[in-house]
């Protein structure tokens, strides 16, 4: 027969072999344990693996396990009292009075006489012992004899002992023991058997043993521990992945201060000083530091004219050098066409903008904006349009609309919306560049102009139902979002 | 944006046309508005720079003229209302105007309309009342040719408010009124303010807080007197032609009444007058990027309510005066388009000329991302919000270095970062079911510096943090040296740092060959306790925006 041992196994069987237990044998583990020199607990947790192969067979005994008192060693030496007093007896005759047996026995003297009389053996009258029957102890004495030798007493013997014990002759308690037997000549399986092993180690490879060992099988099926590799943040992939695809529709990345002077923010995008989005419900105001610096004379002029003309009020330098925390991406590129850049220029900005909304599962006090600005020649509404659609193409998306919309800074102005999970979301705010700006800046081509609210497209293109979890303090839950490969188009 | 609520039956009653509600909200949505229907009512979203459609008949006007239906300038009855204001020196709140609509016929479901347009008015251009303010009476209650505008002492004038049970004298108008608490601070100059009465004594209002109940508007109202009172004469003179040629729509005979204002300055108001500007084909074939025809041009200026002429190579368009968005050629080439309609100008993707690049610091940070991801760690974003105190104590720098917000939204968010590491260890704290904790972030943080115009600067950072059973210098030291050298840099400079955050002897400053710079070390324990973290905890946080060639060029 061909079995499978683990090394464990192996060594046992070894051992059994070698303390010439080979087969026809039928021990007690602990007896086994003692002549092979193993762990008992050990030796018992190996054979029932054995057993379940068929090499041993196992039987649970349950038995009195007991030893001699120095009363069971006297008598089983020198005989019981009883004896002892018929011996004396017979000594002295047959007869004796108690006077002279009492001295003879010593402290014997109770249970001799007690034990005599029981067994009929000799009569007490008035005041003579008389001895009836020779008798002798057998069964008793046998006992003793078996418990001196193995400590346990058979079954059939076990009322005897319980005798024994009241007579304070031996102490005895239950015990299990596991009787195992061989089934199998163990040399033999020894030489059938392959060793199996559940991990392979670099001692088995190293020393070759690998070849003599068997790999345990698993069960591919069960559920491995969980491990998380180490993650981007999903949203981050999301992030860097509009920043490639504004790459390659020919935008180059620029990014400005997130404090910001109201007048990149507002006054240079013409937005009036007392235009709502400039109260404190929609804008942060900095108790420190709270004032700016303006850029050179000719621009903050040219802004002035700008409001003056265009919204027939007194423009204050005053407000326009107040700090704020840039609520519009679109700063930055007031920033950008400042700089007169010269056609064809594209720039993108994807970074964080700052509104006082409380915390809600649709809101945040700071969210990511995709500003983009292209300066052509031959730039039009038409173009703008045209740009928005292919970015959000090549998120995926092929459904948008646009809404007419009205921004201070842009005409005409569009607001961008797209289907996503049937859904219709706005998603951006567009427009064209007023002239009345570009001719304050300076620049020559026409401006297509837009930001974008990158959350809001992560929650739909992602399936983020609250906007908290793109910010999630939770890492349990960031390293169990799986990575969004497939949400964009190759 | 203001939102508008209307009943579905009045609004079709207003348009006079049958159209199915998603033609509807098509057309509207054209008109830039967003609807939302709830059993009989009708939520329309109008945006700002069309307060003239704050009125179902303004909505109706603009869509009867979208679909074709009416075209071209609308047309009303100017005549001379025979009354006069006679302004007086009212130096916080110098101007007032005044103008009559007839045949108005107010029923109550109008006068909600009208309340909602006169709010929605006093909010948005009225900027809260403050610039300007709108009040409407009834003219045959009002039954004067005289008004005046002037300022009284507060306990001198008595009348009963608007919806009020009893006379009251001003000043416990302005203190003991809704209206009053809200608004009684606009136009006060001490113990005065300015009042709207008939030159024989009967009050009318006290500008911008509240009318007279006695020549309020009620259902039964024929003819509407209303008044407009601010800061500057052009804003209230806007303010009442989109008033008195809005609800011009709604009068039976088209009639509207001009008021003559005498005193301090001379106007007449309101008037019909039609502001004109001109656009070449040119621009608007450029600008929109559309291949239209002169007359579907035309078609979209006379759709969109303006009247137009044709020139050789240009377009003169006629602007009603409660058309107050229309600023410059560019406005009219706006309107050009949204009368075509968007879909119309299409859409079409010009090609890039030249090719596009990311900031160059960015291929820095996907390399470092790579890299700690490589390490285990998981990436993570935080607000660049955070508490003042909570920087200030573990990002070891003055308060004065910290950017604060004036109108914080939150008190755990009051400052701008100035490091990332405090975050972390927050962040640490709250998920010691994940020990071990590797996590990273990179991001911006904000300091103030007086060298920049906007009196900060953006620094870029990186921070990790390591948490674990055991854990300590040598684990977050290992990383760091381990990721500079995968970025291919080498560490400079490497000494013991002292940092309130850190335990002395087991925290380090390093700066590298390429610029990177920052500390790491192992938390002090009191920290740790003081944030419930039961194990211990090392970090990491590195500037690197100083590694050299992060430049972007300048455009």
């Amino acid at each position: 027969m061909e079995i499978t041992l683990s090394p464990g196994e192996r060594e046992l069987l070894e051992a059994l072999v070698k303390a010439g237990l080979v087969k026809g044998w039928r021990l007690d583990t602990r007896e086994v344990a003692k002549r092979i020199g193993f762990d008992r607990s050990r030796v018992e947790a190996l054979v029932r693996l054995l057993a379940e192969k068929g090499v041993f067979r196992i039987e649970e005994v349950e038995v009195l396990e007991c030893r001699l008192t120095s009363e069971g060693l006297e008598s089983l030496r020198e005989g019981f009292p009883e004896e002892r007093l018929v011996r004396i007896l017979e000594e002295l005759g047959g007869s004796a009075s108690v006077e002279v047996v009492r001295e003879r026995l010593g402290k014997l003297y109770g249970p001799a006489i007690g034990n005599a009389v029981r067994r009929g053996w000799i009569r007490v009258e008035s005041g003579v012992v008389k001895l009836v029957s020779r008798g002798e102890v057998i069964e008793e004495k046998k006992v003793l004899k078996i418990v001196a030798e193995k400590g346990i007493v058979p079954r059939e013997l076990e009322h005897i002992a319980k005798e024994l014990v009241r007579r304070r002759h031996l102490e005895c308690t239950r015990k299990r023991l596991t009787f195992i037997e061989p089934l199998v000549d163990l040399s033999d399986v020894l030489k059938k058997a392959v060793v199996e092993v559940g991990v392979l180690t670099r001692e088995l490879i190293e020393s070759g043993a690998w070849r003599r060992v068997r790999l345990r099988r698993y069960n591919v099926a069960a559920e491995p521990p969980q491990v998380y590799p180490g993650r981007i943040h999903f949203f981050v992939e999301f992030l860097e992945r509009l920043r490639d695809i504004m790459k390659e529709l020919g935008f180059i990345e620029y990014d400005g201060p997130l404090v910001e002077l109201e007048f990149w923010n507002f006054d240079a995008l013409f937005q009036a000083q007392d235009h709502p989005a400039r109260e404190v419900h929609d804008t942060f105001y900095l108790a420190w530091p709270s004032k700016g610096q303006l850029p050179d004379d000719k621009l903050v002029e040219a802004v002035r004219a700008m409001h003056e003309k265009g919204w027939g009020y007194r423009w204050s330098s005053e407000i326009a050098s107040r700090l704020i925390l840039r609520s519009q991406t679109t700063a930055v590129s007031a920033r950008l066409l400042a700089l007169r850049p010269k056609p064809p220029f594209r720039a993108f900005v994807l970074s964080r903008v700052y509104r006082p909304d409380v915390i809600d599962a649709t809101h945040l006090p700071e969210f990511h904006q995709l500003e983009g600005i292209a300066v052509e020649h031959g730039m039009s509404f038409r173009g703008l349009l045209g740009l928005l659609k292919e970015i959000l193409s090549r998120l995926g998306i092929k459904e948008v609309k646009f809404k007419p919309g009205y921004f201070p800074f842009t005409e005409p102005s569009a607001e961008v919306y797209v289907r996503i999970g049937g859904k219709w979301v706005e998603v951006a705010g567009s427009g064209m560049i007023r002239p009345e700006i570009l001719e304050a800046f300076g620049v020559e081509a026409p401006v297509a102009a837009w930001g974008m609210g990158v959350e809001r497209l992560a929650m739909a293109l992602l399936g983020v139902e609250d906007i908290r979890l793109l910010y999630a303090r939770d890492v349990e839950y960031l390293r169990s979002r799986p990575v969004p490969w497939n949400v964009f188009p190759a | 944006m203001p939102t508008l609520r209307f009943l579905v039956p009045r609004l079709y009653e207003a348009i006079g046309l049958s159209l199915s509600r998603e033609e509807l909200e098509e057309i509207l949505f054209r008109l830039k508005c967003e609807t939302e229907w709830e059993d009989n009512e009708v939520y329309i979203e109008v945006n700002a720079d069309r307060p003239d459609m704050f009125l179902a008949e303004g909505i109706a006007r603009a869509v009867r003229g979208l679909l074709g239906v009416e075209k071209g300038l609308p047309n009303y009855n100017i005549v001379d209302s025979g009354i006069e204001l006679m302004v007086e020196d009212v130096p916080r709140r110098p101007y007032a105007a005044l103008a009559v609509v007839y045949d108005v016929d107010v029923d109550e479901v109008f006068l909600e309309e009208l309340i909602q347009f006169q709010e929605k008015l006093n909010e948005t251009i009225g900027r809260r009342r403050r610039k300007t303010a709108i009040g409407f009476y009834d003219l045959d209650a009002v039954n004067s040719k005289r008004i005046v505008y002037r300022e009284v002492r507060i306990n001198e004038v008595q009348y009963k408010p608007l919806h009020g049970d009893r006379v009251m004298t001003l000043e416990e108008i302005l203190r003991e009124t809704e209206q009053g608490r809200l608004y009684g601070s606009i136009a006060l100059r001490g113990d005065r303010h300015p009042i709207l009465q008939t030159e024989d004594g009967v009050i009318l209002s006290a500008p911008p807080v509240v009318n007279a109940e006695d020549v309020s508007v009620k259902p039964g109202t024929k003819h509407i007197l209303i008044d407009v009172t601010g800061i500057d004469w052009h804003a209230v003179e806007n303010v009442l032609n989109i008033l008195a040629f809005t609800l011009a729509e709604r009068s039976k005979s088209k009639r509207v009444g001009f008021v003559r204002v005498k005193g301090v300055y001379e106007k007449v108001a309101p008037q019909w007058r039609v502001s004109r500007i001109e656009v070449e084909h040119r621009k608007v074939v450029e600008w929109l990027g559309v291949d239209a025809s002169r007359d579907e041009i035309v078609d979209a200026l006379l759709r969109m309510r303006h009247g137009v002429e044709t020139l050789d190579d240009r377009y003169r368009v006629f602007i009603a005066p409660y058309r107050i968005d229309m600023l410059s050629w560019v406005d009219v080439v706006e309107d050009i388009a949204i009368g075509l309609g968007y879909e119309r100008v299409g859409a079409w993707a010009p090609p890039p000329e030249k090719p596009g690049s990311l900031q160059p610091l960015r291929l820095f940070e996907r390399a470092v991302r790579s890299i700690l991801a490589g390490y285990g760690f998981q990436e993570v974003i935080s607000f660049t919000l955070a508490s003042c105190d909570k920087q200030a104590e573990y990002c070891a720098v003055p308060k004065e270095l910290l950017v604060k917000l004036a109108n914080p939204v939150s008190a755990e968010l009051t400052c701008l970062r100035v490091c990332i590491a405090q975050q972390l260890l927050e962040l640490a704290s709250r998920n010691q079911h994940v020990v071990p904790l590797r996590v990273f972030e990179i991001g911006d943080v904000v300091i103030v510096d007086p060298q920049y115009p906007e009196k900060t600067r953006v620094e870029k950072h990186m921070a990790l943090l390591i948490m674990d059973e055991k854990v300590g210098y040598e684990d977050i030291q290992a990383i760091v040296w381990g990721l500079v050298r995968a970025l291919g840099d080498e560490i400079k400079l490497v000494k013991e740092y002292e940092h309130p955050l850190l335990i002395p002897g087991r925290a380090a400053w390093i700066e590298t060959k390429a610029g990177l710079e920052g500390f790491l070390g192992e938390v002090y324990p009191e920290h740790l306790e003081k944030l419930g973290i039961r194990y211990p905890v090392a970090l990491a946080e590195l500037r690197y925006d100083k590694v050299a060639g992060f430049r972007t060029p300048r455009p």
